[in-house]
Formats: C-alpha cells, sequence, structure tokens
C-alpha cells in the first residue's frame, strides 16, 4: 500500500504546535472547571508532601523517644485522617472538574463541527463520503477528549514530582541534589521511549486501519466473495494482515516491558540505593532520625511514581493530535454554502425571475451552464427541456443557491438573489425533487417539517389542496401513521404527493419543480397533474420536464443542451420553428399513434 | 449525551478518592496500633517504617483490581457478542450425498411459493420456466416485483421454498455447493470490486488463470480497450486506493469477473444498466458468439437488453404477469408494450446521442 493513513505520519513539533494552540481556545470556555482542576491538582500535591511530613514528625517526637501517649496517637491518627479525607475530596473534585471540563469543551468541538458542516456547500458533500465525516463527529472527538484527559496525567504528574523534589530539598538539600543528578537519565529514557514507541505504534495503528478496511471490502463484497468460493483464499490473505499486526502488537509489548516500568523501577532504587547509603554514611557520624530517612524515601517514591504514567500515555499523545488536526480541517473548509446577506429585510412579493449571463461550473474548467440568460414574469411557467447532463438540473442548484456561480448575476423581483436572506429564499421558493425524501417521523412531521408556526388545521388543508389527504385518510393513522425507512411503504406517487403537500402549506411565491420519472400509476399520477395545476395557478413556476405533453401550455419553454440554451419559446412557436423541440415533441406523437 | 457522561465521570471521579480514603484508613490504623507497639518495645521503629512502606505498595494492586472489575465486564459483554456471532449457522446445508459435477446448464425452474424468513407477504408464486441449453431467459419488471427473488433462490441463498429448480436435471440442492456455485457467473446490480489491480479483479475467481483467459474475457465484456488506455493497463489498481473506474466499467469489469470461469450459467442481474446501448448491443452479441451451448439469465429494466431472449417474462408482485418473446409481448400490449415505448421515448429524448 502506497498511500498511508493519516494515523501513520508523523506529525512536526510545529505542526502538534499548531494544532494545540487552535483547540485552546475551545478549552477556554470552560476557564473555571479547568483552574479549578488545576488548582485543585496543587492542593493535592501538597498534601501528599505533608502526610509523610506528619508521620516523619510523629516518628522523630514520639515513637523514637518512646514519650507517645494513647492520646498523642489518637490525634496524630485523627490529623491525618482528616489529610486523608481533604485529600480524597481534593482528588475527587480535581478528577471530576477536569472531565466535565473536556467534556463540555469536546461537546462544543461537537456543535462547532455540526454548524460548520450545515455551513458547508454541496460541493464539500459531492468531494467527501459521508462515512467519513460521520468519523470526524463522533471518533474523533473521542479520540480528542482522551487526548485531553491525557493533560490532566502530565500535570498530575508534574506537580507531584516537583512538590516531591521540593519536599526532598527540605528534608535534606544535599541528597535531594544527588537525586536530581538522575534526571537527566529519566529525560533521556523518556525521550528515547517515545521516539521509538511512537513509531511502533505508528505502523501499529497503520495495520490495524488496514485490517479494518479489509474487514470493511470483505464485509461489503461478501456476496462475491460466496458466489465465487473464495472464502479460503480471502481467509488466508486477512490471516497475513491480522499477523503483522500482531507483530507489531508483540513489538509495543516488548518495548513496553523492557522500558515502562523496569528502567524507571531500576533508577528508582539506584537513587534509593544512593539514599540510605548517604544516611548511612553520615549515621556513622552523628545521629540520622527515622522519620526522615521513612520521609526522604516516600518523596522518592513519589518523585519517580509518575514518570512511568506519563511514558505510558504519551502514545495516545499523538492520535490526539491527529484527531484534532483532522477536525481542524474541516473547520478550515472553504467550501461553504453560498453567501447570503442574512440580515436583510428584502422581501419577495411578486416571484419575477431573471438570470443574466449565467455561467457555472462544478468543477473548474467544465462549465455546465453557459452565458445562461432569461426572464420568467411573475405567475408565469417555465419549463426547462434536454437531454441529461444538459443543465436542467444545474439552473435549478442556481437558483436554490445550492452551489455558488461564476460569472452572471441571478435576480429575483429585481434584486441581486445574493441580497435576500437564506430564510427569505428557502420560505418563498418551494422546492419538489424527483426522489422525495421523507424523515422520520409521521405523515404530519413530514410535512410541517420542524416549523411549529403551523397548524394541524393547514396541514389538513394543503394535503387537501394537492390530492394527498385521499391517500392519507385510508391510513391506518391518518396524518399521525408513522414514516420510517425513508418513507419505504409508501409508493413514488403517494411520496409526491406528500412533498407536494410540503411546500404548498408555506405558500412559496415561487414553485420550482423537477418532474417525477418514477412509474407512478396511471390514477396517482392524475391526482398528481391536478395537484400541480393548483399549485402552479398565481406562482411563478419552474418545471424541470421530462415529459413534454405536460407543459403545452408553459409559458416558455427552454430548451437545453450542453449548458447552453439552444431553443426558446411557446410549445407552438417551437413546433414552427422545426428544430429540436419539434423532433422530440414528433418523436412523442408519433410514439402515442402508434399505441393507439 | 454530557448528562450520561456526567453520571460516568462522577463515577470514574470517585473511584481514587476512594482508594485514598481505605488507604488512609490503613494509615490511620497503622499510626495508632505501630505507635503502640514501638513504645511497648515489641516492634522497632525500623519494622514500623517498612510496614508503612508496604501500605505504600498496596496503592497500586488497589487500583488495578478496581480497574479489573471493569475490564471484566466490558470483555465479558464483548465475548457474549462474539459468541452471537460465532454460533449463527448457516440455513443452508450441503446435501448428505451430493452430486459432485454439473455437466449441462438446462434449467427448469419450477417454484411454487417462497417467504422470506421472518417476512409476512409471499415473495415468489408460482414461476415457472425452463432454459435450454444455449437459450437465453429475459426476466423484467419495476424495482422490488421480486426479480431479484427468483435469483436468489437459484443462486442457493434461500432453500427453504416448495417446489424445485433443477440444473442439468438435478435439483440444485443436491448439488455439492463447490460444484454448483462456480458453474454460474452472477453479476451483481451493484458491481463490488476489490481494492487491487484490474487483473486481479478480474480473475477473482480463479487467481491462477492465465493473462491471455483474462485478456479473452475482458474482450467479451467490451473492457480490453478501456484497460489498455488505464494508466498502467491491466495492473492499475482500482478502488479506493486506486484509480475510480466509471459505472459502466465497473459494471463490465463485474461481467469479466463472472465470465473467468466460463460458466454453465451466466446470470447478468441489471448489470447492463450504466453501459451505453451500443456497448451493451457488442456484449451482448459476443456473449452469444462465444457461449453459444451455455445458458444465459438476464434481468434488466431496459428492455433493450432482454430484447433477443428466447423467452421474456414479467413479473409483478413476485407472479409472472406476461411471457413470450418480445415481438409476442409487443403485440400484446400490456406492461411490456407500455414501457417499452416510454423507455424509446426516454431514449429519443436524452438526445439520441449516444
Amino acid at each position: 500500500m502506497e498511500k498511508k493513513s493519516a494515523w501513520a505520519k508523523s506529525m512536526s513539533l510545529k505542526e502538534q504546535f499548531i494544532v494545540l494552540k487552535r483547540l485552546l481556545p475551545f478549552a477556554m470556555k470552560f476557564k473555571l472547571q479547568f483552574f479549578t482542576a488545576i488548582s485543585f491538582a496543587a492542593v493535592l500535591s501538597v498534601i501528599n508532601i505533608l502526610l509523610p511530613k506528619l508521620l516523619q514528625y510523629y516518628m522523630d517526637h514520639f515513637l523514637t523517644t518512646k514519650n507517645a501517649t494513647l492520646n498523642i496517637m489518637f490525634f496524630f491518627a485523627g490529623i491525618y485522617f482528616l489529610g486523608t479525607i481533604i485529600k480524597a475530596l481534593t482528588q475527587f473534585v480535581q478528577n471530576f472538574c477536569y472531565a466535565m471540563g473536556s467534556e463540555r469543551t469536546l461537546e462544543l468541538i461537537r456543535v462547532k463541527l455540526f454548524t460548520k458542516l450545515h455551513r458547508l456547500g454541496m460541493r464539500y458533500f459531492d468531494q467527501v463520503p459521508a462515512g467519513s465525516i460521520v468519523s470526524r463527529v463522533t471518533n474523533d472527538t473521542k479520540t480528542l477528549f482522551d487526548f485531553w484527559m491525557l493533560f490532566l496525567t502530565l500535570l498530575v504528574a508534574s506537580f507531584s514530582s516537583i512538590s516531591a523534589f521540593v519536599a526532598m530539598y527540605f528534608t535534606n538539600a544535599k541528597l535531594a541534589l544527588i537525586v536530581l543528578l538522575f534526571l537527566p537519565i529519566v529525560v533521556a529514557v523518556i525521550v528515547y521511549y517515545q521516539l521509538y514507541s511512537s513509531k511502533i505504534y505508528r505502523q501499529m495503528r497503520e495495520y490495524l486501519s488496514e485490517i479494518n478496511a479489509k474487514l470493511s471490502e470483505n464485509l461489503l463484497g461478501m456476496s462475491i466473495i460466496q458466489q465465487f468460493r473464495q472464502e479460503k483464499r480471502i481467509l488466508r490473505e486477512f490471516e497475513i494482515t491480522n499477523g503483522d499486526y500482531l507483530n507489531m502488537r508483540v513489538a509495543m509489548i516488548k518495548v513496553n516491558a523492557l522500558l515502562l516500568n523496569p528502567v524507571i523501577t531500576l533508577l528508582f532504587i539506584l537513587s534509593e540505593v544512593v539514599a540510605l547509603g548517604a544516611f548511612g554514611i553520615s549515621g556513622t557520624t552523628n545521629f540520622v532520625q527515622a522519620g526522615i530517612i521513612y520521609a526522604f524515601l516516600s518523596y522518592l517514591q513519589s518523585f519517580f511514581n509518575p514518570m512511568s504514567d506519563v511514558m505510558n500515555s504519551l502514545t495516545v499523545f499523538q492520535d490526539g493530535m491527529v484527531a484534532g488536526s483532522r477536525i481542524l480541517r474541516i473547520m478550515d473548509d472553504a467550501t461553504l454554502a453560498p453567501k447570503q446577506e442574512e440580515d436583510s429585510e428584502k422581501r419577495i412579493v411578486e416571484g419575477k425571475i431573471e438570470f443574466e449571463n449565467v455561467t457555472f461550473a462544478y468543477e473548474e474548467g467544465k462549465d455546465v451552464l453557459k452565458d445562461i440568460n432569461f426572464v420568467v414574469e411573475p405567475g408565469q411557467t417555465i419549463a426547462l427541456v434536454g437531454h441529461t447532463g444538459s443543465g436542467k438540473s444545474s439552473t435549478i442548484n442556481i437558483l436554490m443557491r445550492f452551489y455558488e456561480f461564476a460569472k452572471g448575476i441571478v435576480k429575483i423581483d429585481g434584486t441581486d438573489i445574493r441580497n435576500y436572506s437564506t430564510k427569505e429564499l428557502r420560505e418563498k421558493i418551494g422546492l419538489v425533487l424527483q426522489d422525495s425524501f421523507l424523515f422520520y417521523g409521521d405523515i404530519a412531521s413530514n410535512i410541517r417539517m420542524f416549523d411549529t408556526n403551523i397548524s394541524d388545521d393547514q396541514i389538513k388543508k394543503a394535503a387537501e389542496f394537492v390530492h394527498a389527504s385521499q391517500f392519507i385518510e385510508k391510513l391506518p393513522r391518518k396524518y399521525h401513521t408513522r414514516v420510517i425507512e425513508r418513507g419505504a411503504t409508501y409508493s413514488a406517487g403517494e411520496k409526491q404527493l406528500l412533498s407536494f403537500a410540503r411546500v404548498i402549506v408555506r405558500n412559496p411565491k415561487i414553485l420550482v419543480l423537477d418532474e417525477a420519472t418514477a412509474n407512478i400509476d396511471t390514477q396517482t399520477e392524475l391526482l398528481i397533474q391536478e395537484g400541480l395545476e393548483k399549485m402552479r395557478a398565481g406562482r411563478t413556476t419552474i418545471v424541470i420536464a421530462h415529459r413534454l405533453s405536460t407543459i403545452r401550455d408553459a409559458d416558455q419553454i427552454l430548451v437545453l443542451d450542453e449548458g447552453k440554451i439552444i431553443e426558446r419559446g411557446t410549445h407552438d412557436e417551437l413546433l414552427e420553428k422545426k428544430g429540436k423541440y419539434y423532433e422530440m415533441y414528433q418523436l412523442q406523437t408519433s410514439q402515442k399513434r402508434l399505441n393507439n | 449525551m454530557i448528562k450520561a457522561n456526567r453520571k460516568a465521570n462522577f463515577l470514574d471521579s470517585l473511584f481514587d478518592p476512594l482508594t485514598s480514603l481505605i488507604i488512609g484508613l490503613a494509615y490511620v490504623a497503622t499510626i495508632i496500633l505501630g505507635g503502640y507497639f514501638v513504645v511497648n518495645n515489641t516492634i522497632t521503629i525500623g519494622q514500623l517504617i517498612s510496614f508503612i512502606s508496604y501500605i505504600g505498595i498496596l496503592i497500586w494492586p488497589m487500583f488495578a483490581i478496581g480497574r479489573l472489575f471493569n475490564i471484566i465486564e466490558l470483555g465479558s459483554a464483548s465475548y457474549d457478542r462474539i459468541q452471537l456471532l460465532l454460533s449463527e449457522k448457516s440455513k443452508i446445508i450441503e446435501a448428505f450425498d451430493p452430486v459432485m459435477t454439473l455437466k449441462q446448464g438446462n434449467v427448469n425452474y419450477e417454484v411454487e411459493s417462497f417467504k422470506y424468513p421472518d417476512a409476512n407477504e409471499i415473495g415468489l408464486q408460482n414461476i415457472s420456466f425452463e432454459i435450454k441449453n444455449g437459450e437465453m431467459l429475459g426476466i423484467v419488471g419495476r424495482t422490488g416485483s421480486g426479480k431479484s427473488t427468483i435469483l436468489k433462490l437459484f443462486l442457493r441463498q434461500f432453500d427453504n421454498y416448495s417446489g424445485a429448480i433443477t440444473v442439468g436435471g438435478v435439483d440444485i440442492r443436491n448439488y455439492k455447493l463447490d460444484a454448483y456455485l462456480p458453474e454460474i457467473g452472477y453479476v451483481p446490480q451493484n458491481s463490488i470490486l476489490f481494492s487491487t489491480t484490474v487483473l486481479e479483479n478480474i480473475r477473482f475467481a480463479n487467481p491462477q488463470a492465465s493473462i491471455a483467459e483474462v485478456e479473452k474475457v475482458a474482450f467479451i465484456a467490451d473492457l480490453h480497450d478501456d484497460i489498455l488506455k488505464l494508466p498502467d493497463g491491466y495492473n492499475t489498481q482500482v478502488g479506493e486506493q486506486g484509480i475510480s473506474l466509471s459505472g459502466g466499467q465497473k459494471q463490465r469489469l463485474a461481467i469479466a469477473r463472472a465470465l473467468i470461469l466460463d460458466p454453465e450459467i451466466l446470470i447478468l442481474d441489471d448489470s447492463l444498466s450504466a453501459v451505453d446501448a451500443k456497448t451493451e448491443n457488442h456484449i451482448l452479441k459476443r456473449i452469444k458468439e462465444l457461449r453459444a451451448d451455455k445458458t444465459t439469465i438476464i434481468v434488466a429494466s431496459r428492455l433493450s437488453s432482454v430484447m433477443n431472449a428466447q423467452e421474456i417474462i414479467v413479473i409483478n408482485d413476485g407472479k409472472i404477469i406476461e411471457r413470450g418473446t418480445h415481438s409476442n409481448l409487443i403485440k400484446e400490449k400490456g406492461w411490456y408494450e407500455q414501457t417499452y415505448e416510454m423507455q424509446q421515448l426516454e431514449q429519443q429524448l436524452e438526445g439520441g446521442k449516444k
């Protein structure tokens, strides 16, 4: 495999820093939680050094001299217990605040991502598969959460190491400085481990994603594999990839087993030996208190303990960085939906549409609309005719503002279409697509489409108006019948009627219709035609026509070919012209005659 | 989501403090009892210090045990799910004393009724047809009418029907699967390709096939010239990591893949939909010429694909509603004729350029 997944790439320090810097503002919204957590972490490390100190004092002043009374014992036990309770509370507040802060941060990022996705243009969704977007919003934000939690580990670790050192210093300064000599070795081990393990870790990620890719491909192609009886061969191939992954895991375990705990423990024990040795030497000349030895050794332990924690969690670091950078990439994506002047007060009253020299391309260099000019007067019907790829749907995509066009101007009621708010455009232009998309819910909710201003009565009236009520009334629970799986239980015609009702309930000024090509039984077809007729009255209408018979009464017909308007006029005018439209119409009527 | 996480975070955050508290209690007991023993000279102060260090060593295992329970819980849930998958049994059972070879591709399809498991409606009813060696059968009908269901039974994806399907005079349920399936070249509606080279995709069913054999089937599928235009010819990577082929190219590749085993029966399940009319003609002609003594079944939504079949059956609601040759069906003026007219018209409307 040539191309490597994002997990397999190593990010430079600078890149990592940039990602961090850009993620920080999200966390800053929850300053309170994070600062509480951090200050409690600091308090915790202080408590952690005070508790051994307490024991040290108890031992040196009361036990070695053997003058501890039961009261003193209970007194110290009480203080120690109190300290423990405070420690427990501090730990809880620190963990909880930090986790909630991270959770909130992640929620914010997720919401921002989701909002951003809705602002991205259709172009973006043409290019990026839905599956990978879903994984960005769910998996990557989860990885980022783990990454964020890692900071707490690092924070607590450094607090506890530093405070342990300070405590050591105050217990025995000279010895503490000697212990400090071990630090460069520890740092070297950590750096080496990080470099080496992250290399293995990346390779492991790569194999894992290869396994996942293979798995999903094979599941998708299972019918083919079984049909051609290739199960055994595919299994062998899978075993090879799986074996590679296993080998990497083993390598990872080896590194961890050697470097993670043993080396740190070794260094800890070495420093302990040095400390005990030093105490022993000074013990030959003067008296060393047992409590001091105890305290120093327990600080030494808290000094070294966090190191393996830190090393252990460093592998997650890279993951978080990759996830973060992928999330940022979506946020940075400039494939925005076309911009509107959102606070515009302009209203569409008449419904006059003008296209002036409009040129448009989905991909640069491949113009699908070239210099389109037409005017539709209020209340008129204009029909777009032409074969697949001639530019009919693109014209509608432009009018609906799904895509930004390159050249020319589109006006509604004499005002540039860009100067209307999206809300106004969506309210006043009703779109009926060929294949009506029904959402999970019931019939009424599919007509209402989350607009709470629409009453049940209005829904009923709209359904009656477009003749959808006839089939709705026959349903078991009428307007409250459930719609599942994109309306799989409804016929194409019924879905079409529902989408009519959905549009008409909003009473738009302009109708945009993509005539259905699906086979619809004649009875429903009749209803649809009648419904259409009624809808068109008093509204400016743009129809993409697939059957010429339905547009005979259109005020204007545009024949499109390769993005250009090659003929225009009324039905009769175009017939007289004896051009392309005439040909198409002739064909249709001759077919009809053949039928009868 | 935040709410559910808040609870999880709350419980998670409780874990460390609780452990600290328990350890703390151990220290408290040690301060009192240990102090008492030291003062009474039962133990030395050195022993007390070692004892306290042992408590320190206890901390980590206590954390670990807590986490362990958590992991056991997760693991057992995962294990149950894996068990469930592993215990899933195939509904298709090999015959006890199976027929090991398939000699002839003449088909006799007599299915009285079939219902999908868990479905209430009848999937197929009284479907019967016969295809002799070297003949072609066309199956047409609107989406969801049951065309693919007919094929699924044929491909032994379901065995629970009443009636019998015989190939070469033997009930297909009596064949050994390894003998039966390789003789059926099935080209599905959605041509799924694997992420490897064009060559490997074509010889998927027989990785040992020679280049010449691969080129021959690519020629039948009218794909050879297209492949030569690809950057690396037959060694071009396709799928997610490689270049993406057009819908028509994918379909033709799937046809070539099915032909590599030179099957007795070739089934095209609406697999010419993205191929233009001229190419379709080429392919059908070559299939007819080069597979003269072999059987072909074509399921199509475009009627031009089945026009030359010896018999065409029209399916609606799992039943045969019309049957006959193209010219007979046109005369009948039923669904077939109407659809044919409509498609002719549509094709002209598309500009007649293709």
